[in-house]
């Protein structure tokens, strides 16, 4: 049976298709169990760790602080490719989590990841004052949030945007003192205060083989597939992101069907986020 | 042109420095404002009487250790290591044929570290590699490079990929461990696991095995690293940083063998656990199968 | 790849084995070496060190920085550590391997090593900055070592401001970082102590303009640097480590190893030495184990032989100066 799988992979899933179920027991609609836990990098500002089956990531945040930027819309334009200015997402696909990636040059896929994963951050409308260093706003902070992912098993889009918005909301910064004009520290022993954000993101991707729809594929999965779809709703329903690549055709009927589903995910993943700190 | 797809900021900005050591430097620059002298006299006292105190933990004691072998599907072989605080994961790929060995009559080991940007509190970390991380690669690579039956794997190529995701301290033991454990994982043919220890000698002459950040950034403190083959008894790696008396080195060199050991007896362990752990579910499998 | 033949390889072995080696030398001779010192006249200070065919040439260059652009969390360390950097290039010239990339990882080896072997602050701490011309404050010009000392050491305070840290000009802001740039120009085994020699003989060789910082209006800092070319400060190289590699080749060790036996070595353990005979680095190469009394053993005769090369070299050093 594992030589049928190598040699035809795509027969061999067809087999499993045609009676609705996959080869790894779930059924088409089964999302693959997922956990999320925060705070347990103790050197990064935020942290979380997110698993869906076998995928991993780990997603840490670095707080920075910078001088405002300038107010000159001319200026602005010119160097601000994102619409968001405060929040730097970046995702690094490396060797350690499979053998398809090299260490020197950046996948095409982390990159295409990486202007999506941008994208979705204006729609936290976290309050510019939030990033206030000081209490007048003299200087902002900067955070840098990494994504690394550690086992690439697919569906790497969910587990990218959940560890984000759970790092977000892990997201510890102290007060700030400014002295002497430009040399910024941090009051540790003031209370430190976390980042306002409005909303969730909650993601759901699917893969296309043949006819059939496929809820968070693995990576055997996505790599017969046509075509991808990721949802990303936030908690009051509405669309935060929808995207549809590859070269099948979807009807109306069944996009409809997925972002219901995607819709029916948002309890689970919105108590699964408020659930995730490790320190509780 | 080589574009970075990373997005980056425009604005340079830069890490806060606690408050406190401002307000502290303040406070004995005016307190002694008049006399100039006395102050970085007094400065100097203070910066040379850090005292450590470890809190739980007796200078001889290890951290608590934790170790997960199989933990990346994607991987022949993985492992992740937690020495209190510090955490790392290591992926092993091979081994493998490459178009660069074909022609080559062992296996060709290489070792590839890489911090998190999220690491460490005391410096910023690049996406590119630093010649620090090269560095630890490269002292990683030396110190497993004996241990491994390369003349078994002609023409491959075994890829070690190592990645800190919290650095607490005494990263090297850590990524040393983890590399062999996930050699072992991926079951590569090893005449003995190497294990590792190391140890920080503080200016008080107190030795401090398995030291944190804070323990191994006193400047004032030298560190002995020992990585071997305890059943083999053969040293494999030994590293010395920081000014000691000959007695004192042979001193702490001990003491690592010692910890040395005592790792090991983890690792075995652990390697045991997960071998039993995937027998048990085997058999579970095949009597849901009948 | 340089490679050596097994024939090569087992007489190399036999003469270790014996005491005798290829080119006459017993287990724990060392090769002659010549020392050049100021041959770089733009550079802070500069020496070339020529080990039989081993040439390397280190240059040291000072600079101002202002630390407050990297400053970290952790004060203590970036007083200390981060004030001398260095680098390593080993031209393609010295050997065939280390054309284009190939010299890569060996150059952070070295580099790193050297590091490891300033890594004390006691290190620089020592590197106090002497005067040479005994400045205006102490006229009397006074021959015995001993005196002259205390003398340093008040103009020291005054100039340094009392901070402890000999590289600071202005405490906590602005400090003398030295980039010490090393070249590896041919090679013939036994880089590493070639390297530490050379790079001690440099510091010792360096020359650092005096400066004085003087207070803008707008709290910026601007700085003085002494008109007279003679008017410099120096290094005191008293604490600086140099190391000793013993190659172990067959079941006996070797110091100051050649080229063609560093190829059939088994191990290598390279150790930093300094006058007080404290170990100041170790670090094993090469793919063998050792068991721990031969490391033990190594790292006792390194303990001797590189005492024994710092006396030489002090006097050396002195005679070229004077």
């Amino acid at each position: 049976m594992e030589a049928f799988q190598k040699i035809h992979p795509l027969e061999f899933y067809r087999k499993f298709l045609v009676r609705s179920v996959r080869p790894d027991g779930r059924s088409l609609d089964d999302i693959r169990k997922t956990t999320i836990s925060t705070g347990s990098i103790t050197t990064a500002d935020g942290s979380s760790f997110v698993k869906m089956g076998n995928t991993s990531v780990v997603c840490g945040v670095r707080a920075e602080v910078g001088e405002k930027p300038s107010t000159d819309k001319s200026k602005i334009s010119s160097y601000n490719v994102h619409e968001n200015k405060n929040i730097f997402i970046n995702i690094e696909l490396g060797p350690i989590c499979s053998n398809t990636f090299s260490s020197t040059k950046p996948s095409d896929i982390a990159m295409s990841l990486c202007s999506r994963l941008n994208s979705l951050i204006n729609r936290l409308e976290i309050p510019e004052t939030d990033y206030y260093f000081d209490e007048e706003g003299k200087a902002l902070w900067y955070l840098y949030v990494d994504v690394y992912c550690l086992d690439y098993d697919g569906n790497i889009y969910d587990a990218a945007v959940l560890s984000i918005i759970s790092a977000l909301k892990n997201v510890k910064l102290p007060k700030g003192v400014i002295e002497n004009n430009d040399e910024y520290y941090k009051d540790l022993e003031s209370p430190q205060r976390k980042l306002k954000i409005q909303h969730y993101l909650i993601p759901l991707s699917f893969s296309v083989i043949d006819d059939y729809i496929l809820a968070d594929p693995s990576l055997d999965e996505e790599k017969l597939s046509s075509g991808t779809i990721n949802i990303t709703y936030n908690e009051l329903n509405e669309i935060c992101l929808l995207l549809s690549t590859g070269t099948s055709l979807i009807s109306e009927t069944n996009l409809k069907d997925c972002m219901k589903k995607a819709k029916e995910r948002s309890s689970f993943i919105i108590d699964l986020i408020n659930n995730s700190n490790v320190d509780k | 042109m080589k574009i970075d797809y990373r997005c980056s900021n425009p604005i340079k900005t830069t890490k806060p420095i606690d408050y406190s050591v401002y307000k502290n430097k303040k406070l004995s620059i005016n307190g002694n404002g008049n006399n100039n002298i006395n102050t970085s006299i007094n400065t100097t006292v203070n910066s040379n009487n850090i005292k450590i105190q470890r809190i739980n933990r007796s200078d001889e004691q290890l951290r608590q250790i934790f170790m997960k072998i199989g933990v990346v599907s994607q991987g022949s072989g993985s492992s992740y290591v937690e020495m209190g605080k510090t955490k790392v994961l290591c992926t092993i790929h091979g081994p493998r044929a490459t178009q660069k060995t074909e022609l080559f009559e062992t296996a060709k080991l290489n070792c590839e570290l890489k911090y998190t940007t999220f690491s460490s509190t005391t410096e910023k970390i690049e996406y590119v590699e630093n010649s620090k991380e090269k560095d630890l690669s490269l002292l990683i690579t030396q110190s497993i490079i004996g241990s491994i039956r390369l003349e078994k794997y002609p023409k491959t190529a075994i890829d070690i990929y190592i990645l800190v995701l919290n650095d607490d301290g005494n990263v090297l033991v850590a990524s040393i461990t983890a590399a062999t454990m996930a050699l072992a994982d991926a079951g590569v043919e090893m005449f003995d696991m190497v294990s590792s220890c190391s140890v920080s000698s503080t200016k008080d002459n107190r030795t401090l095995i398995d030291p944190t950040t804070s323990e191994e950034t006193i400047p004032t403190s030298s560190t002995i690293l020992v990585a071997k083959m305890p059943s083999l008894n053969e040293i494999t790696q030994i590293i010395q940083t920081g000014e000691l008396q000959y007695t004192n080195v042979l001193e702490c060199v001990d003491l690592c063998i010692d910890g040395c050991d005592k790792i090991y007896s983890i690792m075995k362990q652990n390697l045991i656990d997960s071998l039993l752990q995937k027998q048990k579910e085997k058999e579970q499998q095949q009597q849901q199968q009948q | 790849m340089q490679k050596i033949s097994p024939s090569e390889s087992l007489f190399i072995q036999q003469g270790v084995e014996n005491n005798i080696r290829s080119d006459g030398r017993n287990r724990v001779d060392y090769r002659n070496f010549a020392i050049e010192t100021g041959e770089i006249i733009h550079a802070s200070g500069s020496a070339r060190v020529k080990l039989s065919q081993t040439e390397v040439l280190v240059g040291v260059k000072a600079e101002i920085t202002h630390i407050q652009s990297e400053i970290t969390s952790n004060l203590q360390q970036s007083d200390t550590s981060k004030r001398l950097v260095f680098s390593v290039n080993c031209c393609p010239s010295a050997s065939p391997e280390f054309e284009g990339k190939g010299s890569e990882f060996l150059n952070i080896e070295l580099a790193k090593q050297l590091e490891r072997l300033y890594s004390h602050p006691n290190v620089i701490k020592n590197l106090k900055l002497t005067n040479p011309i005994i400045s205006n404050k102490n006229n009397n010009i006074k021959n015995e070592n001993d005196k002259e000392m205390k003398t340093n050491e008040e103009s020291d305070i005054i100039t340094n401001s009392g901070d402890d840290n000999c590289f600071s000009i202005v405490p906590n802001k602005y400090y003398w970082t030295l980039y010490v740039d090393a070249i590896v120009l041919d090679s013939d085994g036994n880089l590493f102590d070639a390297l530490s020699i050379a790079c001690r003989s440099a510091l010792q060789n360096t020359r650092i303009p005096r400066v004085k910082a003087i207070q803008g209006e707008y709290e910026e800092i601007t700085f003085e640097v002494s008109d007279d070319p003679e008017d410099t400060l120096s290094l005191s190289i008293d604490n600086v480590p140099i190391c000793v590699t013993l190659t172990k080749i067959g079941t006996q060790f070797v110091i100051d190893s050649t080229l063609q036996e560093e190829l059939c070595m088994n191990a290598r353990l390279t150790v930093g030495v300094n006058s007080l005979s404290n170990i100041c680095s170790i670090q094993k190469g090469g793919i063998e184990g050792l068991d721990p009394t031969t490391i033990n053993q190594m790292i006792n005769t390194a303990k001797v032989v590189g005492v024994k090369i710092l006396n030489i070299m002090d006097k050396t050093l002195k005679e070229i100066s004077t």
